[in-house]
């Protein structure tokens, strides 16, 4: 009984699962959307307007009968055969329909032109991609941080400019890095956080090329290993800073600069002592 | 009792997987063209526009049956010059104005079927996004302008701008908003005008096709 009662359950929640999921998504909020047709010309943007067209000019009192009999035959055609501008062929064949219509005068005058639109439209496209790189080539060159992240995150923009736009945003941190103001009332600069490499040492316990790391809680680590004190003797020099501590010298080149660096979860120990 | 238990608790947990998947993989296409179509209606929400019609062209490659990226350029065109004339004032002259005086001739083209006329008188790229068409292989680009073409010269067409009248026109730039409306108040509609090459030409025609348009 308890299975047969288990059974039960886990098939309503299926059906219910699989109901529910078979529903379209609609990103469209728009009870217009809900209501496209069921034929796939009826469900075509244009054929739709059609038939809407249609509606709204027979609510009018003012259009003739004659008209309205064109408007009908015309949703006819247009229903049975889909959108296309030939007059109304009394073709069963849609076929035979359209290429009556294309060997005729009309049909030729309108098929050159829709080559013609076809060609000029293209063409427009080029342009207006154009205009589009363009925009996004002043978003690369711009000193705002917002318009070089959002062109990162545009997945349409050329490889070039994306690595533009990343060292746009390099450069934009390191000169906010130099107008620092100073930390310490000694003059002492704070280097941002971030991540740095050193590039020169005179101190055995740092070689040339160790990573460090300035955490936002105080703490900073060299090659993955954390120090609690943070050095505040440092001046900024071009493309980073440099620490002096009596008779050693360590230059650091910044190598990326971030709002949020969470500590290492390494052991702290003290570097300085 | 244990054991019902692990059954209902199984059974969730596989609904809800068969949920997940059902979703993500839904009627209207992969979860690649969902994402990009959802991306897209963000930037109209943004109004970044260009962004928006580059989303949907991207969802239409992803799945090319896809009807909402249709929709989505068509709309995002609208939204584009709505957004464009907000705050703009009326035109002098109103119907008068040279960007109402060329819808009125526009309207004529479209009455005579002066195919030639026509193409003069519209600024191409623009009033085919409007109608949802996207710029990718020439065999559907072609019938897509066919039923563009086929729409805006049918007989329902013609009745139907017949029972509207000219109920303002705004200009800011070079767009221009013609603004419609039938007498009995049965319908409303707006078209869309941009200033090309010394002449206004019709870059949306008309807002009512668009989701979301004028009614």
């Amino acid at each position: 009984m308890k299975k047969m009662i288990s059974f039960m359950m886990f098939a309503c929640v299926m059906m219910l699962a699989v109901s529910a999921g078979s529903q379209d998504y609609n990103p469209f909020d728009d009870k217009a959307m809900k209501e496209i047709g069921r034929t796939t010309h009826e469900s075509n943007i244009v054929s739709r307007a059609l038939l809407k067209l249609s509606d709204l000019a027979d609510r009018n009192k003012n259009i003739t009968p004659d008209q309205r009999t064109m408007i009908e035959t015309e949703k006819k055609v247009f229903k049975d055969t889909g959108p296309r501008p030939y007059p109304n062929v009394k073709f069963d064949d849609r076929t035979l329909a359209q290429r009556a219509f294309d060997n005729s005068p009309e049909g030729k005058e309108i098929n050159a032109m829709v080559d013609k639109l076809l060609g000029i439209a293209k063409e427009e496209k080029k342009t207006e991609d154009t205009a589009y790189r363009r925009e996004q080539e002043k978003l690369a060159a711009s000193k705002d941080p917002k318009d070089l992240e959002e062109l990162k995150n545009n997945p349409f923009i050329s490889q070039d400019l994306r690595v533009k736009a990343d060292k746009g945003l390099e450069g934009i941190a390191r000169e906010a890095f130099l107008k620092l103001p100073p930390r310490e009332s000694n003059g002492c600069w704070a280097p941002p956080l971030g991540k740095y490499v050193c590039t020169y040492s005179t101190n055995v316990y740092v070689p040339t090329g160790a990573v460090a790391v300035i955490y936002d809680n105080g703490y900073f680590s060299i090659d993955g290993v954390s120090y609690p004190d943070q050095p505040c003797t440092c001046s900024p020099i071009e493309g980073g800073y440099e620490y002096k501590s009596g008779s050693y010298l360590i230059k650091w080149k910044y190598l990326y600069e971030t709002d949020y660096m969470p500590q290492s979860p390494r052991r702290p120990r003290s570097f300085f002592r | 009792m244990k054991r019902f238990s692990l059954y209902l608790v199984s059974a969730i947990i596989l609904s809800a997987f068969l949920f997940t998947l059902t979703c993500g993989t839904g009627r209207n296409g992969g979860s690649a063209d969902n994402y990009y179509i959802q991306s897209g209606m963000n930037k109209i929400a943004e109004k970044k526009y260009d962004d928006a019609v580059r989303y949907f062209y991207k969802a239409a490659e992803a799945d090319n049956g896809d009807r909402r990226a249709s929709y989505g350029v068509a709309r995002a065109t609208l939204e584009k010059y709505r957004n464009l004339l907000a705050g703009a004032g009326p035109a002098a002259g109103g119907a008068n104005s040279p960007a109402g005086k060329a819808y009125a001739d526009f309207v004529k083209l479209l009455d005579k079927k002066n195919w030639k006329g026509i193409i003069g008188t519209v600024s191409t790229l623009s009033v085919l996004h409007g109608s949802g068409a996207i710029v990718a292989d020439d065999a559907s680009l072609r019938t897509n302008i066919d039923a563009y073409l086929g729409l805006i010269t049918s007989a329902a067409m013609n009745a139907y701008l017949k029972t509207l009248t000219v109920e303002g026109v705004r200009v800011k730039g070079d767009v221009a908003g013609v603004y419609l409306k039938a007498a009995d108040g049965s319908a409303s509609d707006e078209v869309y005008l941009v200033f090309r090459k010394g002449s206004w030409k019709v870059a949306l025609f008309p807002g009512s096709i668009v989701t979301g348009g004028a009614k």
